[in-house]
């Protein structure tokens, strides 16, 4: 009995000492993910001043007070908005990858259906090779693309065309993307779905969308969101191709950093900004993409 | 009105409507009755067109920006002026020039980056100068209205004799200093050196040295460094180490022509004794100097001096306007002063070399692309014209400070009265700024830029005045130069070997 | 477990024919090709405009001298441009610093993240984790490199200031530091502040594929695993491993697509200095294209690039993560 109770105590000892490891790995890795946001996030708040000041080597307790003892000030935020027109490049960001991403994601459901259930040989290479085309260096193709773009047209400094000039150079790698990951999914719908809805009478296109969609809904939802973070974050792109008329939010910030001087605040208010949205966008992922994830993935 | 670049740019409400070149709206007159008319009529020619200047984001730019209006107003002229970093400026004029779209009818023209490897898609602006349907500036273009050779530095190539671009701001270079900490720190300087600290034309870059050895090793609380070096890759660290190198016995990698470059350099002189000297005495420099001089370019130099961490740096005149707002500087209130460029010192010269106050610089020119429509050419023609003459110029320095590259604009009586900070007019703040305990100042200068004239306008001449390299593929020479001195700088490599690695790697680029 | 309709199995009926007006004409259009094509074809053609007509540029442009001057025709050089690379030193350096650059990130960015993933699956505030961590992902690579520059810096950076508060650091720069971190065959010091950025930012994204991953593991194994006795270890190996493999593919692949191609990080934070000790590839061919407009040997260069992207690619699929037998799926 003795024995039982000494072996269970060293075995709760033993688990109690994991547990803390875990607490504190979690911890550090909280820390580590959140500070630099902190930061970003109060300095985007304190004039330049402020926000230049870091306390001594060494000097932990006064850490806390060059960190958050400032006058708070709004005139970043109001910079970005009033001068540098953010909005505009606020909604150009979001029109472009959204559109981008819904784009790649439609038809590159469809072609990823095709490929899961058409009868092709070789179909792992195929769908391998849509996605290759993502892994070009863009630079070392950045000229032809741009006489592509300059012979449709879309680099003539009107908005419109700009904006679509990017939505399509987004597509370029969102479609690859999307195509690739979303075959999975399709494979996983057994055929007998399909053919039990035909046999209720509904044509190929309309087992499509009537039945095999709703099924293969969450991994939709996880490849368009994932094109939409790949589509928000290009730099290159919108750089090259959306010129004056569709400036996005990498680019617009990018552009704080003046030949004179670096606009720290500017720059950290628009990550500020950036942030913002994901935490809506975060609950959304965490509802679609780990149910999304889960259906495909065990069949790779 | 406030001084910092970013609260002067105005909104554009210019449309942002623009066309691949711009839209030209031709004049109803013909050639001939517009050689004959006045000069109003030549300006309006193209009024209702619309054109595209792709340009530099610096302080003359963005002043010219919020000025524009005069333009329209002369003209009729629609212009969407785009600011970019100087690297995204050559990047997309090369894609445009390479392309033949010809999407910029103007375009910032610097002198060594974009002027040398473009200057053959630039059109000759001789041509425009003696279309008789163009107007004329008053004191016209010619090369003697311009400071020293401008006209020659931003225009003219390898013994090409055709103006590619008309001088349209001027970077120099000259050293601002803390003449209050060295004054308030000279007696411990004195007592460790045995001579006072003090910085004039004659200090050398020997004595910089010691200076950064002074202030590093006595860790003062208000500074830490002595100076804040640009040795970022790229053309910043390309000027920096031009600036040592040329002091000390007046070096230069090749021995063409200064002012008009060479397409066909030949081999270098990297490897020679003097090289190497000078790049030992350059690694000993960046080892006492603020520990980001190796990343910094001239805005993170810049920072270092106005958050007070460095007590001198080399730095360009334009950079006066931020150096002298207290809302952001702590080198302001009148704590600066703005001097030559260190001299070379005789120590780190080998053989016979002369020893100057090495200052070079990046004169921005104003181009014409050649791949634009006629008519948009002209067009932009009238832009570099309005953009260059004194009237602009002189009103973009008095009212928002810009760096003006016309000699009669430095001859206005204000202006010269703005070289000094005794007699320079001042503005009032909005709020006074504490710059630190007790200390108030409530007024800036109103030319700020003009605080650095005295020194720019004496150096702008030889011997100490380099210009170049001008070459082609500059870019690519100078990632060679700066990517070695970096390594030699961080102990990877020795002084010879660089200078060695260097010499091999450009001759094999210019096919020696 | 994932399709809750029919079960009932018929045999296979002739596909529905539709009916109506012009169904011949229709049906013979649609007959053309097989039902499955006709839905891949956008984005075949999309695809095949957009990449096919670049990448025959870049290969034929890689024989190729381009010529600076308007009127000058470029000058057909075989493979002069593949063999010079050869002796070309920063590409070579280009190409050891990538090969450090991605097995740093990813070894790094897979084990934190599938760490982090097993260790908030079915925690208490998980969803509360999951916004949290998943921030950074969503700030553009531009951005993080300004806002790490800025943590960097040696004037006003809050993460200098932490290292050296700490002891961690002894050098006086971090950007600027081009010497060897702790072991001399290791890359700079600047090198592993832009490794630690890239993982700041992209760890998040491996933990969300992996935690759905995990999600996935099938319940009653876990079960059987516990009666058993295994512990969490033994557990992890035989349970959860096997079933998580096909979601580590598509991390790892997804993750070193973008690692050996974006420089947006690399471009904000050190132009590829020190040095030359941040010069990874890509770095490098961006300043051949861009800068030198070098276009015949960057498209060299940018060849052998797609080459190394698509090779290991399909090593990560073929080799490490190889698909079971059809039949056998965890």
């Amino acid at each position: 009995m003795a024995e039982a109770e000494l072996v269970s105590r060293a075995a709760k000892r033993k688990r109690a000492f994991w547990r803390t490891l875990m607490y504190v790995a979690i911890a550090a890795f909280f820390l580590w993910t959140t500070l630099p946001l902190l930061i970003m996030v109060l300095s985007s708040l304190k004039e330049l001043r402020d926000a230049f000041q870091i306390p001594d080597i060494g000097d932990w307790a006064g850490a806390f007070e060059k960190m958050f003892n400032f006058t708070p000030t709004l005139r970043h935020y109001h910079n970005l908005f009033v001068e540098e027109h953010f909005l505009t490049y606020i909604v150009n960001s979001i029109v472009a990858a959204g559109s981008a991403s819904v784009i790649s994601v439609a038809f590159g459901a469809l072609a990823a259906y095709g490929l899961a259930r058409g009868k092709i040989k070789g179909e792992q290479h195929l769908s391998f090779w849509i996605l290759s085309t993502r892994m070009a260096p863009v630079v070392a193709v950045m000229v032809p693309l741009y006489s592509i773009f300059t012979g449709l047209g879309l680099l003539e400094a009107l908005r419109g065309r700009n904006l679509v000039g990017l939505i399509l150079a987004y597509t370029t790698f969102d479609l690859p993307f999307a195509v690739w990951f979303m075959r999975s999914f399709f494979e996983d719908i057994p055929v007998e779905v399909e053919e039990a809805a035909k046999v209720d009478g509904c044509s190929n296109i309309q087992a499509f969308y009537k039945v095999i969609l709703p099924l293969a809904m969450p991994g939709i939802v996880a490849a368009l969101i994932l094109c939409l973070v790949f589509s928000w974050n290009d730099f290159i792109f919108a750089s090259v191709f959306g010129q004056q008329g569709a400036k996005t939010l990498p680019v617009a910030t990018a552009e704080l950093h003046s030949t004179v001087a670096i606009q720290w605040g500017g720059i950290m208010a628009a990550g500020t900004i950036l942030i913002t949205p994901m935490l809506f966008l975060g609950l959304l992922v965490k509802k679609y993409l780990v149910q999304g994830m889960t259906m495909g993935a065990v069949r790779q | 009105m406030d001084l910092t670049r970013r609260e002067v740019l105005k909104k554009m409400g210019l449309g942002g409507m623009v066309l691949v070149g711009g839209t030209i709206v031709k004049s109803p007159f013909s050639k001939t009755q517009l050689a004959h008319a006045g000069n109003d009529q030549k300006w309006k020619q193209f009024s209702g067109s619309k054109i595209v200047f792709m340009s530099e984001d610096t302080p003359p730019t963005a002043a010219i920006k919020s000025k524009v209006k005069g333009f329209t107003d002369l003209t009729g002229i629609d212009i969407e002026i785009i600011e970019e970093h100087l690297d995204i400026v050559a990047e997309k004029v090369g894609i445009d020039v390479r392309g033949r779209t010809g999407a910029y009818a103007c375009f910032y023209s610097q002198d060594k980056p974009i002027g040398a490897p473009f200057y053959k898609h630039a059109s000759d602006l001789r041509t425009f100068e003696k279309d008789p349907s163009l107007p004329k500036v008053p004191n016209g273009v010619g090369n003697d209205v311009w400071l020293n050779r401008f006209l020659d530095i931003t225009g003219r190539f390898f013994g090409d004799p055709k103006i590619a671009a008309y001088p349209y701001d001027n970077a120099v270079a000259v050293m601002m200093y803390r003449k209050d900490l060295f004054e308030k720190y000279s007696p411990n300087f004195e007592a460790e050196y045995g001579k006072p600290l003090v910085y004039t034309k004659d200090t050398t870059w020997k004595d910089v040295l010691e200076i950064c050895k002074f202030f590093k090793k006595a860790k003062f609380p208000d500074v830490k460094y002595g100076i804040a070096l640009q040795g970022r890759e790229g053309w910043g660290g390309q000027l920096d180490y031009q600036r040592v190198s040329y002091a000390n016995g007046m070096w230069l990698e090749w021995d063409f022509d200064d002012y008009f470059g060479s397409n066909k350099p030949g081999p270098c002189k990297w490897g020679d004794e003097q090289s190497i000297m000078t790049m030992g005495n350059y690694k000993e420099l960046m080892k006492y100097a603020h520990p980001d001089s190796l990343t910094n370019d001239w805005s993170g130099a810049n920072t270092a001096y106005i958050t007070g961490l460095a007590a001198m740096q080399p730095q360009y005149g334009e950079f006066a306007a931020v150096v002298e707002d207290p809302r952001q500087s702590k080198a302001a209130g009148g704590r600066t002063v703005y001097e030559l460029c260190p001299k070379g010192a005789p120590e780190w010269i080998v053989g016979k070399g002369k020893a100057v106050n090495g200052t070079n610089c990046g004169i921005g020119g104003i181009a014409i692309n050649r791949w634009a429509k006629n008519d948009l050419q002209k067009a932009a023609y009238l832009f570099a014209l309005w953009s260059t003459s004194h009237d602009t110029q002189y009103m973009v320095l008095k009212d928002v400070g810009g760096t003006p590259t016309r000699k009669s604009v430095f001859e206005m009586p204000d202006v010269k009265k703005a070289f000094d900070r005794k007699t320079a007019p001042m503005k009032k703040l909005a709020k006074p700024v504490e710059m630190e305990k007790g200390v108030m100042v409530n007024e800036v200068p109103l030319m700020p830029n003009a605080l650095t004239y005295g020194p720019i306008l004496e150096s702008i001449w030889k011997p100490q005045f380099v210009v170049g390299p001008k070459v082609v593929k500059f870019n690519e020479y100078i990632q060679i130069q700066t990517s070695e001195i970096h390594k030699c700088v961080s102990g990877l490599k020795s002084p010879k070997e660089s200078c060695d690695a260097i010499k091999k790697k450009t001759d094999r680029l210019y096919r020696v | 477990m994932t399709h809750p309709k029919e079960e009932t199995l018929s045999p296979p009926l002739p596909v529905y024919q539709g009916s109506g007006p012009n169904q011949g004409l229709f049906n013979k259009i649609k007959g053309m090709l097989p039902f499955h094509l006709w839905l891949m074809l956008p984005t075949i053609i999309v695809l095949a405009v957009i990449t096919i007509y670049p990448f025959i540029w870049m290969v034929v442009m890689s024989f190729k001298e381009t010529a600076m001057d308007p009127g000058e025709k470029d000058v057909w050089v075989g493979l002069y441009n593949y063999v010079r690379l050869l002796d070309d030193e920063p590409f070579l350096n280009g190409v050891k610093l990538l090969v450090w650059y991605f097995i740093l990130c990813l070894s790094i960015e897979m084990i934190v993240g599938t760490s982090v993933a097993m260790l908030i699956n079915n925690a208490k505030f998980e969803n509360v984790f999951i916004v949290i961590f998943v921030m950074p992902m969503m700030v553009a690579p531009i951005v993080v490199g300004y806002l790490f520059r800025f943590l960097y810096n040696v004037s006003f950076g809050w993460g200098y200031w932490f290292l050296k508060s700490t002891g961690l650091m002894g050098g006086e720069t971090i950007l600027a530091n081009a010497k060897p971190w702790l072991l001399p065959f290791m890359p700079s010091t600047a090198f592993m502040a832009v490794v630690a950025a890239d993982v700041w930012e992209w760890t998040p994204l491996i933990i969300l594929i992996v935690l759905a991953g995990l999600k996935a593991v099938p319940q009653d194994q876990l079960e059987a695993a516990r009666v058993d006795g295994a512990g969490p270890v033994r557990t992890f190996l035989e349970v959860t491993l096997p079933n998580i493999k096909g979601v580590l593919l598509i991390a790892v692949v997804v993750r070193f697509m973008d690692n050996v191609r974006l420089i947006d990080l690399i471009y904000v934070l050190t132009k590829g200095g020190p040095a030359d000790t941040t010069k990874i590839l890509p770095f490098y061919l961006y300043n051949v294209s861009f800068r030198y407009f070098e276009f015949g040997r960057g498209a060299a260069i940018g060849f052998i690039l797609l080459l190394f992207t698509i090779i290991m690619g399909m090593f990560f699929v073929n080799v490490v993560f190889k698909k079971k037998e059809v039949g056998n799926n965890g």
